[in-house]
């Protein structure tokens, strides 16, 4: 609006010049979000390392848990890239391999998360007052409990039963950081469901007779993708660092899968001879925590309307 | 004010309540209680005693009663993997270094955290604000078990400057402190930095301010006085997070560097099924974070007048 100044001549040429095209409201995030260059290489980055994960035995030199006799706790050379494990084994492979379950942890957690938040979050804000007192309550609770403790228990709790049995360790650990991670989103839903209730487009939607379910999935949903989708993109990096930690304590992935988490735990004893089963690990977790950092901060600024 | 304390209290006791009840739940539907296994000296029978004497054979339910019963007389029960010790005993022998481990990192992320970030903000666009935003960026995505690894490597393992592992034995012995405390603080340091930073630049831009200069205030009144105290509203907010870190990363911290606290014994209580001792350790973090976020509500209003609770 500020250019708009009256000095300027011949208005309707600078008009059309300002004016801008027509885009909806994802287009228009969307190319506010490339626009971002942190945001963009973080973006590629992940598409790179989450392409690698998937392609993982097509990309990767080796097997991960291929051994190679005699070459133990080399330095990177000609054949490994990044050096060689006190087991023989390939870092650059173990690592490409390991971002399957570093990402896929951090990304289907993502999912629990969501998919607890928006019961608990939605049911709070929409259901009547007793619900949203029982519910919050409840979620102060689940507050009040030191995450990594609360995901040692459910993870030794869950790994003894039979889910276990069916789906395996790795879904154990999903799950556990899923069940604990859910609050601040479920929080972040409920508080913005409050706040767009009381919107005059509610309202109006409200006032031509539209069903509750039509205002809530047409009107309401909308409007909180947004902050959620950057609050689950800042929750990939942490719930990435919560399995690596679980995996360092020793209760996390077993080896021999490879997870980032527990090949620096296993490269921390031979840390002496060679620094670099620890070096490679820990630059991906680096590397993949910035990368979403900088994608959520795009993304932030990018899907806020406001900002148009 | 009082009335508003006394209420956030009393909102501890369901709290507290709820706690006990789910981890009681869960830890009870682990497979495998702590005399399940045999040690190969005490027979069955003995086994079957030990539960008698410690109520296991009981409905989970009775149990419950028997753990809120002791737990309202301030015994949290007994050590079911060391005999003849209870919860009480191993909390206090414990508890010393965890506590200092906490303080210590508390200062470290409040003096490096802050004091980059406001240097950073005043000095914005100069070498020491890359060095802060490089502080923040790195801090915060490096584990503190990756920096653990890294930092003993060069200043335990290669300079020999430090110890490795194990905590200080007395108020000279301060070398087995120094890197526990940063490995624990830095990533809450990083995170303080960074919203530090922000926050000043933005109050720096406040009408308030340019007002203060022009009046003819010296810069130091303008800054401390006038920028700080307003900048520390968003950063005190987090306070109560970064406890809930300190708090959760101390277990992490402790078991890297073997150090005898309680985050350690809760380690070896989870392995040994120890069933009061893992209670009393989820309880007891439970109550210091919401404590935590007790005493940052209520520094709200010292640090802003303008925000009053009834």
């Amino acid at each position: 609006m500020a250019e708009r100044s009256p000095a300027v001549p011949s208005g309707v040429a600078v008009l059309d010049d300002l004016a801008r095209p027509a885009r909806g409201l994802w287009a228009d995030s969307f190319h506010r979000l490339i626009q971002n260059r942190l945001a963009v290489a973080g973006l590629i980055v992940i598409l790179v390392i989450g392409l690698a994960a998937i392609f993982a035995p097509v990309v990767a030199p080796y097997n991960y848990a291929q051994q190679f006799p005699g070459e133990f706790l080399k330095d990177p050379n000609g054949s490994h890239l990044l050096g060689t494990n006190q087991s023989g084994q390939d870092n650059l492979s173990r690592v490409i391999y390991g971002a399957r379950n570093s990402l896929s942890i951090g990304i289907f957690v993502q999912f629990i998360i969501l998919a607890i938040a928006v019961i608990i979050g939605a049911g709070a804000a929409l259901g009547g007052k007793l619900t949203d007192n029982l519910l919050m309550r409840f979620t102060d609770i689940v507050y009040a409990f030191p995450d990594l403790l609360f995901v040692i228990m459910l993870q030794q709790v869950l790994a003894g039963t039979a889910i276990a049995g069916y789906v395996g360790g790795l879904f154990v650990v999903f799950l556990a950081i899923g069940l604990v991670g859910w609050v601040n989103v479920a929080r972040l839903i409920r508080g913005q469901m409050l706040s767009l209730r009381e919107r005059d487009f509610v309202i109006a939607a409200q006032s031509i007779g539209a069903t509750r379910t039509r205002i809530v999935v047409q009107h309401m949903l909308p409007h909180t993708v947004g902050p959620v989708i950057v609050a689950l993109t800042f929750g990939v990096p942490s719930a990435i660092f919560l399995a690596a930690t679980l995996s360092f304590i020793g209760i996390g992935i077993q080896p021999p899968l490879a997870d980032w988490g527990n090949m620096i735990f296993d490269g921390y004893s031979a840390v002496q001879v060679t620094p670099w089963p620890i070096l490679a690990p820990a630059a991906a977790l680096a590397l993949v925590f910035l990368s979403f950092q900088f994608l959520g901060d795009g993304l932030r600024d990018a899907l806020d309307p406001r900002a148009r | 004010m009082t009335g508003y304390i006394v209420r956030r209290l009393l909102w501890l006791i369901p709290i507290v309540l709820a706690i006990t009840v789910i981890t009681f739940a869960l830890m009870h539907a682990v497979k495998g209680g702590p005399f399940d296994q045999g040690d190969g000296k005490s027979s069955v029978a003995a086994r079957e005693a030990l539960k008698a004497k410690y109520h296991l054979d009981k409905p989970v339910y009775v149990q419950y009663f028997y753990y809120v019963k002791n737990l309202v007389q301030g015994d949290l029960g007994p050590d079911l993997v060391n005999q003849g010790t209870s919860v009480n005993d191993i909390l206090k022998a414990n508890w010393k270094p965890t506590v200092a481990l906490g303080l210590l990192s508390a200062g470290y992320v409040l003096i490096v955290g802050m004091g980059l970030g406001i240097l950073a903000a005043i000095r914005r666009n100069s070498f020491l604000d890359y060095i802060s935003v490089g502080f923040a960026t790195i801090g915060a995505s490096t584990p503190n078990f990756v920096l653990g690894i890294l930092l003993v490597t060069v200043f335990a393992v290669e300079l020999g400057w430090l110890p490795a592992i194990g905590w200080s034995t007395g108020w000279t012995d301060w070398k087995p402190v120094i890197l526990p405390t940063i490995v624990l603080g830095s990533l809450p340091a990083a995170y303080i930095a960074r919203i530090t930073r922000a926050s000043m630049l933005e109050v720096m831009s406040q009408d308030y301010v340019r007002t203060a200069r022009a009046k003819g205030l010296r810069e130091q009144v303008v800054i401390f006085r006038h920028i700080v105290r307003n900048a520390m509203i968003p950063v005190l907010t987090l306070m109560g997070p970064i406890t809930a870190t300190l708090v959760t990363g101390s277990f992490v911290v402790e078991f890297f560097f073997a150090i005898p606290g309680i985050g350690r014994s809760y380690v070896q209580a989870i392995i040994g099924r120890d069933y009061p001792m893992i209670m009393a350790t989820t309880l007891l973090y439970a109550v210091v974070i919401a404590m935590a976020n007790l005493v940052v509500d209520v520094l709200y209003s010292v640090i802003d007048p303008r925000i009053k609770y009834s």
